[in-house]
């Protein structure tokens, strides 16, 4: 308003001077015309030269800012591309637009690529509320007419794009953007323009002294968002190389970590592994020693002096322990077999699982009263009916199952129970010994798996016993489970499919059994 | 092989603690040693055989390693500080036959370390008898 005002004082002192002069021209007494012409050629040169230098005034003198503005502009428009933190460029946007142009309040909202529904955020607000900035950005006509445009949009303008819109939608946009802009009291948006489109938008708040945005200021801040566009671009960029390295970090952590603990474990097995070979050669050679050793008293004639219960008691130990050497050699034997990861039987026949329980028992009847315990066999109520079924294995397994109640039972009563249910057959073996302690009991059929209390109480367990049961069933289509209580007792029981559904050894190839 | 079973002298009996905690071969070593003319004591856990060797104070211990109570390195270890019992000459007498086992053994005080599959009872006899000179 004051330069236009200085531009017509300058027409009046220019108008008043070629007055003054056509009267004057009047005392030299030259010719009417002449006067005339000269005068007005006069004027209109005198005119354009006050003219030009009014409006220079009026920029450097009556309006001092705008080379101020543009001085401050270039500056930060030479600094923005040496600033990588992201945060740090959007403060110097906008202290340097608060600032340079004296403005009540700015903010800058940025788009986030990630985010599908609503992407734009605050990502930093001088003045204004958070909430007032994010509600331009939600109508998508103000981002998408910025986007379109790629020019600042001034509050003022609003009313002749409301004027000039063609469709009833476009007027209605406008004038729902001009009301937003009016109520949160924005007074020009600038367009940040990336590579990829709208980045995101600055907004300006009306200057201090109340003042509109001249033309200059305008372009002066054009230029300062395009440098700007570029180093928020920057800053983001540099940001995901930042979040990349620490991804990267991250998940060098997590595999190290993962590593270790694959180390751990592989090292836990090998501890195992050695600890199971001690425990299995300690097995192997403690029967042969005393197999052995009673053999070679009777070379030796020892035997001829003792008295015939004595004699008989030996032969006794020797066929126990022989008994011990074969249970311990088919384990490891067994155990190695089915290491594979899934096992297959062999040599299926058609056989009854009561039959084989009742045999178990049967010959573990003498360990029982050498231990003083109560070993029985429940009869089965209805017949069990004959399945598909590895006999070996399944007679290993129950063994296995018999033989460790008698183990870890101080005294009291193991029974052994089968019956059919429905579909299958479940068997199940009760013991009121040691219990296997809760902490144990997600390990225990794990090769070479003891629990805490079974080492104490008996230390050459091999700790495949269970391993052997666990795939003896399940490669029968079977279940197992233990129930157990420490210092009370175990339960472990045992559901077969009375038709059996079993992985069969590959030379048993097509016959495949299931139906009897 | 010098078996001479019939040899029962005027003299006091060597006297051995077997501590082992297996019934068939506490049966056997027990037989065979009482076969040869010695008085064998037995203690069915580590803890007994300690009890025993203060008590009774044997002329050699065999010890077992893998027992369910207390491992042998540990009575051992107890014989050899009690002043009771450290001078008794202790055979390990084991099928652990781990070599580390064996060099603590040695290393605690033992006399040696026997590997019962390899020795039959009259060998174990022998060893015996040679290191208690009866």
């Amino acid at each position: 308003m004051i330069a236009s005002s200085i531009v017509h004082l300058t027409t009046f002192l220019v108008t008043a001077f070629a007055a003054i002069l056509l009267w004057g021209w009047h005392l030299f007494d030259v010719q009417g015309a002449y006067r005339i012409g000269i005068v007005t050629l006069f004027t209109i040169v005198l005119y354009q030269l006050l003219r030009h230098a009014s409006h220079r005034i009026s920029a450097d003198i009556l309006v001092p800012g705008i080379a101020r503005k543009e001085e401050a502009v270039v500056k930060v428009a030479n600094q923005l591309p040496h600033i990588i933190e992201y945060q740090k460029v959007i403060d110097l946007i906008i202290d340097t637009i608060k600032d340079a142009f004296q403005l009540e309040r700015t903010g800058v909202i940025l788009r986030d690529k990630e985010k599908k529904g609503a992407p734009y955020r605050i990502a930093r607000v001088a003045g204004f509320n958070e909430n007032n900035g994010i509600s331009l950005v939600r109508d998508s006509f103000f981002t998408d007419h910025l986007a379109r445009t790629k020019k600042p949009l001034v509050k003022e303008e609003l009313n002749i794009l409301q004027e000039q819109a063609t469709t009833e939608k476009d007027k209605k946009g406008y004038a729902r953007l001009l009301e937003n802009m009016t109520r949160i009291e924005a007074e020009l948006s600038l367009p940040l323009i990336g590579q990829e489109g709208l980045i995101g938008i600055i907004v300006l708040g009306p200057k201090i002294s109340g003042e509109t945005f001249t033309k200059e200021e305008i372009d002066v801040l054009s230029s300062l968002i395009n440098h700007a566009a570029i180093a928020i671009e920057n800053a983001q960029l540099y940001r995901e190389v930042q979040d990349f390295n620490k991804n990267l970090q991250q998940k060098v952590t997590e595999q190290t970590k993962d590593i270790v603990a694959k180390a751990e474990r592989i090292e836990k097995m090998a501890r195992m592994r050695s600890e199971f070979l001690d425990i299995a050669s300690h097995q192997l050679r403690t029967p042969v020693s005393v197999i052995n050793g009673t053999l070679s008293m009777m070379i030796e004639g020892d035997m001829d002096n003792l008295p015939k219960e004595e004699q008989k008691q030996f032969i006794n130990n020797i066929y126990h322990k022989g008994l011990k050497l074969k249970n311990i050699i088919e384990d490891i034997l067994s155990a190695s077999e089915m290491d594979t990861a899934t096992f297959a039987l062999p040599n299926l026949k058609e056989a009854n699982m009561g039959a084989i329980a009742e045999r178990v028992v049967a010959e573990r009847q003498e360990e029982a009263k050498r231990k003083k315990l109560l070993l029985v066999y429940r009869k089965p109520k209805k017949p069990i009916p004959n399945m598909q079924l590895n006999e070996a294995y399944m007679e290993q397994a129950l063994a296995n199952l018999v033989d460790n109640a008698i183990k870890y039972s101080g005294t009291g009563t193991i029974e052994v129970a089968i019956e059919p249910h429905g579909k299958q057959v479940a068997l199940s073996v009760k013991d009121s010994g040691i219990g296997i302690p809760k902490a144990d009991l997600p390990k225990l059929f794990r090769k070479f798996a003891r629990a805490k209390n079974a080492k104490e109480m008996y230390t050459d367990g091999s700790g495949l016993g269970l391993f052997i049961v666990k795939q003896v069933v399940e490669a029968h289509g079977g279940a197992v489970a233990v129930e157990s209580v420490e210092d009370e007792g175990s339960t472990v029981s045992i559901t077969l499919p009375a038709q059996t559904q079993v992985r069969v050894a590959k030379e048993e190839g097509e016959k495949k059994l299931g139906n009897q | 092989m010098v078996i001479n079973n019939r040899m029962v002298t005027k003299q006091a009996k060597t006297t051995v603690l077997l501590i082992e905690d297996d019934p068939d071969q506490v049966l056997l070593y027990q037989t065979k040693f009482r076969l040869e003319g010695f008085t064998a004591l037995t203690a069915k856990s580590g803890a007994e055989g300690i009890k025993t060797a203060i008590e009774k104070r044997p002329d050699v211990i065999l010890l077992d390693i893998l027992m369910d109570d207390m491992d042998g390195l540990t009575v051992l270890r107890h014989l050899k500080q009690d002043k009771r019992t450290k001078a008794i000459p202790v055979f390990l007498f084991t099928n652990l036959a781990k070599q580390e086992v064996a060099e603590q053994g040695l290393a605690l005080g033992a006399v040696a370390v026997l590997v019962k599959m390899d020795y039959t009872p009259g060998m174990v006899v022998e060893k015996v008898r040679a290191v208690v000179g009866k």
